[in-house]
């Protein structure tokens, strides 16, 4: 590259021919006028000086002293549309005795704007610099600043500020280029400017780009440093990749900062050092988000706990008083007591006669079911019991007589929290109190349903409300190990109740696990008898293993009831044993879940696809139509379930499986999730891997959103749970239709 | 009828070969028959080169008989035996014989024919006789006479009894096997409320 196109590279367009040859003259002249020694520690990189001073004759030199030519710009008001020419012939207006010294700042400042120039976002300095030299070499009472500049310093931003603090002369002037030399002198920038070409390129939505580090597509200069940097395949930024490049940047920012801290001027740095704060701040939140489970702001600490129910003991003849405590120990709040939204009860007679109790039935959905499928089924038989200890009978009983007025008992009860928080330098407010309950059952391991169940409060939000069936005992223990925390020294025997019930709460679609084992065994005998009948029956065969595959896949992975199943083959990847469901229509793609599948799960996967082959030899000798239909499952192009009715093929949908299932069972048919739901539960399978398996949104968010801490290793134990339930529990063998049927 | 045929060499990969409609009752009973040898077992996975030439090769002095619908679609109503092991082992070429008009041919007669016929040596001992009675009552009724013809009966006992000449308790037997195999038993939800 010659240094006239380098020259030419360099600064904005505007010049006449003759101007701009007179700069490039200047340029030359520079250059030509400096030796090796009076340059600092730079170098152009291509020689661009050596090459000058081999073709610069000795009169153009001489055009560096032409000062009418300066005069002429300001007398025609052209400097500020040309501040580089002007830049250039100011030096003439520099007196003999500095001339050395401005020869070598000129040719520094244009050299240090020449590289700044390479970058984005330097214009700015440049163009002040130019202007500050300019006015330097020709303001009579700036030029004594040349006086403390040498000629053969380093020059740096630092180099230019104790020149400022020095002479008190031009500090703005002095200011810029401490800038342009500070952003410079940093080290030698070999940043390449950013030119990306603009293509209107659309990207399908199904072909993600590829954000893998790649080269730069700048080509780079033979001699200069190469570097790696991160860009998108596709050159525009749309809907569709932004969160890709997101995600890309998020994970990439330390490596950026790491690449950039080693070559980038301050500016680049600082952005670099900002996303890594960013970066820091976003890993540090997930931190907290983990650690809310026991230290969010909102929980009372144990000392707090302790000393609220020894207050509340020490005066619990005092209705304020008592119905704090009840606040604390059922985590109701006082307005829900006072505004009668809870009811305290105590049974004259039976197991319960004992204890005040909060009795609570969820309104959860009914299910219209044939009666004789009702038998199959374990229904709910029972309500929440949140038992209160007996040692607050009496306040109780008080409070229920006194029916106190809401505003005037929630101030006496607010004076009384400012008094203990004034006595025992504690923070207690009522939505704190009321909150302990919860925050201790999180902590305890309860999920986001024995929790809504517990409070009473919001069980129609709560998804997984809907599919879990709960045996009160297990929420007693839970209320009764709460109680036990609050007394841990057992000084008030707040945890008294002893007594065992076999009541349960919540769905009303529980299969019964025995059940469940004999549909299978059921299914799997008619299967081999169907297979035994062979190829005239090959119709029913293959609808019955059609639904016996789903069934096993849908317990083993909790999908919805939903048109095309599991959709195609390509949504299993049978390597790595895992499934992507997207079985919430209305939410879109983007509610999809990936989950594992259980081993037996795969084994009968397998085995159906195997089926497919087979009958596929079969189909394609009596219609090429039904062929290519079992071709284009096998590839994926079709849904991959579906029955075959009056010889003909067609896709699963509710409807369909519904009116196959009358003769099987008649139930709702996501039975399936309330059977696992429970089940996970009732074998103390971790709450968030429960909500991330069915595909809940639970207190902590999506649980596969970027915040989540729900991992595929979670996951993985819910699949070897469910294997488990699936081999052993409910001893379903896979069934291959391979082995019977001869072609 | 020697006028109306013709023997061709075909690639099944530029033809579409399917099942006759009128032949497919007795393509899928064939499907059923289970012979002393197990083909299947032998052409599956391990299949060696020499199993494709025997196939092959077999097939060659076995051709599938078809009839030309339209250009490249042909529906074969017999001679299907080796042909399904070409599909199976992926031989390409296969020999048929092309009928070229439809013009009185009975397709389901010769299909039910053509099982007969294969069918009569190599049925599996332990099942023969069952699976005589399935065949026979499988066949149509208008068709019977003219196939069976001597050993012709209305009771499908009597006929086994006549063609293979085992007993009468033999055949009866059989007969009560082959309809106990067809027995509809409950239904799964019946089971599941027993």
């Amino acid at each position: 590259m010659s240094i006239t196109y380098k020259v030419r590279q360099l600064f904005d367009d505007g010049y006449s021919f003759n101007q701009r040859k007179l700069i490039e003259s200047h340029c030359a002249s520079l250059s030509y006028f400096m030796s090796d020694n009076e340059l600092f520690n730079f170098l152009f990189t291509d020689d661009a000086f050596t090459e000058l001073r081999n073709k610069i004759k000795e009169e153009d030199a001489k055009l560096l002293t032409r000062s009418d030519l300066y005069d002429s710009v300001k007398a025609t008001k052209q400097i500020e549309k040309l501040p580089f020419y002007s830049f250039v012939t100011s030096i003439s207006k520099v007196s003999t005795d500095d001339f050395s010294v401005a020869k070598t700042l000129q040719l520094n400042v244009l050299v240090a704007a020449y590289e700044l120039k390479k970058l984005v976002g330097y214009e700015d300095y440049i163009a002040r610099a130019l202007d500050a030299t300019r006015i330097i070499f020709t303001t009579n009472k700036y030029q004594s600043v040349l006086g403390l500049l040498k000629s053969h310093e380093t020059y740096t931003g630092k180099y230019f500020i104790e020149i400022r603090d020095q002479c008190n002369l031009a500090p703005h002037h002095l200011t810029a280029l401490a800038s342009l030399f500070g952003k410079y002198s940093a080290k030698l920038p070999s940043i390449n400017k950013r030119t990306r070409v603009v293509q209107p390129k659309a990207v399908t939505p199904d072909k993600k780009p590829n954000y893998t580090n790649k080269e730069s597509v700048v080509p780079f200069e033979d001699d200069e440093p190469k570097y790696t940097e991160i860009l998108a395949t596709e050159d525009i930024v749309t809907s569709n990749n932004g969160d890709h490049l997101e995600k890309i940047t998020d994970e990439k920012t330390a490596t950026c900062y790491l690449e950039f801290s080693l070559i980038a001027p301050d500016e680049v740095e600082k952005s670099a050092r900002l996303q890594a704060q960013m970066a820091n701040s976003i890993a540090a939140n997930i931190e907290r988000r983990e650690k809310s489970l026991t230290t969010e702001f909102r929980f009372l600490t144990q000392r707090e706990v302790k000393i609220l129910v020894e207050e509340c003991m020490r005066n619990i003849d005092d209705p304020h008083f008592g119905l704090l405590l009840l606040s604390l120990i059922t985590g109701r709040t006082i307005s829900e007591f006072l505004g009668n939204e809870v009811v305290m009860t105590k049974a004259e007679k039976g197991k319960l006669s004992d204890h005040f109790v909060i009795r609570y039935k969820p309104s959860l959905p009914e299910y219209e079911i044939i009666e004789k499928a009702r038998t199959l089924l374990n229904q709910p038989i029972g309500e929440v019991l949140l038992i209160l200890p007996q040692c607050m009978n009496s306040v109780i009983s008080n409070i229920i007589r006194l029916n106190l007025a809401i505003d005037s008992t929630k101030q006496a009860i607010s004076d009384c929290i400012s008094l203990m928080n004034k006595r025992h330098c504690t923070r207690f407010t009522l939505a704190k109190i009321s909150s302990v309950m919860s925050f201790y059952l999180i902590k305890a391991g309860a999920d986001a349903a024995e929790i809504a169940l517990m409070k009473g409060s919001a069980v129609e939000q709560h998804a997984s409300c809907y599919y879990y069936q709960v045996p009160v005992q297990k929420l007693i223990d839970l209320h009764q190990g709460f109680l036990l925390y609050l007394d841990s020294n057992r000084k008030y025997d707040l945890s008294d109740f002893r007594k065992k019930t076999d009541l349960t709460v919540g769905s009303a679609l529980q299969l019964q696990e025995d059940t469940a084992k004999k549909l299978f065994t059921v299914l799997y005998k008619k299967l081999l008898k169907k297979r035994q009948m062979g190829w005239e029956n090959i119709e029913l065969l293959h609808n019955y293993f059609t639904v016996y595959t789903l069934f096993i896949l849908n317990l083993s992975t909790g999908h919805r009831p939903v048109k095309h199943p599991y959709h195609t083959i390509d949504s299993f990847d049978l390597e790595s044993s895992t499934v992507f469901l997207a079985d919430k229509e209305s939410r879109s793609n983007s509610a999809g879940r990936v989950l594992k599948l259980p081993s037996l799960a795969k084994e009968q996967l397998s085995h159906y696809l195997s089926h497919l082959r087979h009958i596929h030899h079969y189909f394609v000798q009596l219609s090429s139509q039904d062929g290519k239909y079992i071709t284009d499952i096998l590839e994926g192009v079709l849904p991959l379930f579906s029955f075959i009715q009056d010889n003909q093929f067609q896709t699963i949908t509710p409807k369909l499986l519904d009116d196959f299932c009358v003769d099987l069972l008649p139930i709702p048919l996501n039975w399936n999730r309330h059977f696992i739901r429970t089940w996970l539960r009732d074998n103390n399978v971790k709450p968030g891997s429960v909500d991330a398996f069915m595909g809940h949104v639970n207190g902590d968010g999506d649980p596969f959103s970027r915040y989540s801490g729900v991992s595929m290793k979670d996951l993985d134990e819910v699949a070897r749970f469910l294997n488990q339930l699936l081999s052993k529990n409910l001893e379903i063998k896979p069934f291959s239709s391979v082995e019977g049927l001869r072609l | 009828m020697k006028t109306n045929r013709t023997l061709k060499n075909i690639k099944l990969s530029r033809c579409n070969v399917q099942c006759h409609d009128d032949a497919k009752n007795a393509f899928r009973h064939s499907k059923n028959i289970k012979t002393y040898a197990d083909l299947n077992k032998r052409f599956g996975a391990s299949a060696t080169a020499e199993d494709v030439e025997f196939v092959r090769e077999n097939q060659q002095i076995n051709p599938l008989i078809c009839i030309k619908t339209r250009a490249g679609n042909m529906r074969f109503f017999s001679g299907w035996r080796w042909y399904q092991y070409c599909l199976l082992l992926g031989v390409d070429d296969i020999e048929i014989i092309e009928f070229r008009t439809s013009e009185g041919i009975n397709f389901e007669k010769y299909s039910w024919q053509y099982l007969l016929s294969e069918h009569v040596f190599d049925m599996q001992k332990a099942e023969s006789l069952a699976q005589w009675v399935n065949l026979i009552e499988a066949i149509p009724s208008s068709l019977k006479h003219q196939l069976l013809s001597s050993s012709y009966s209305r009771s499908s006992q009597v006929a086994v009894q006549k063609m293979t000449g085992c007993t009468r308790e033999a055949a009866r037997w059989a007969a009560k096997k082959s309809a106990e195999s067809g027995v509809q038993t409950d239904s799964v939800f019946e089971q599941l409320l027993r």
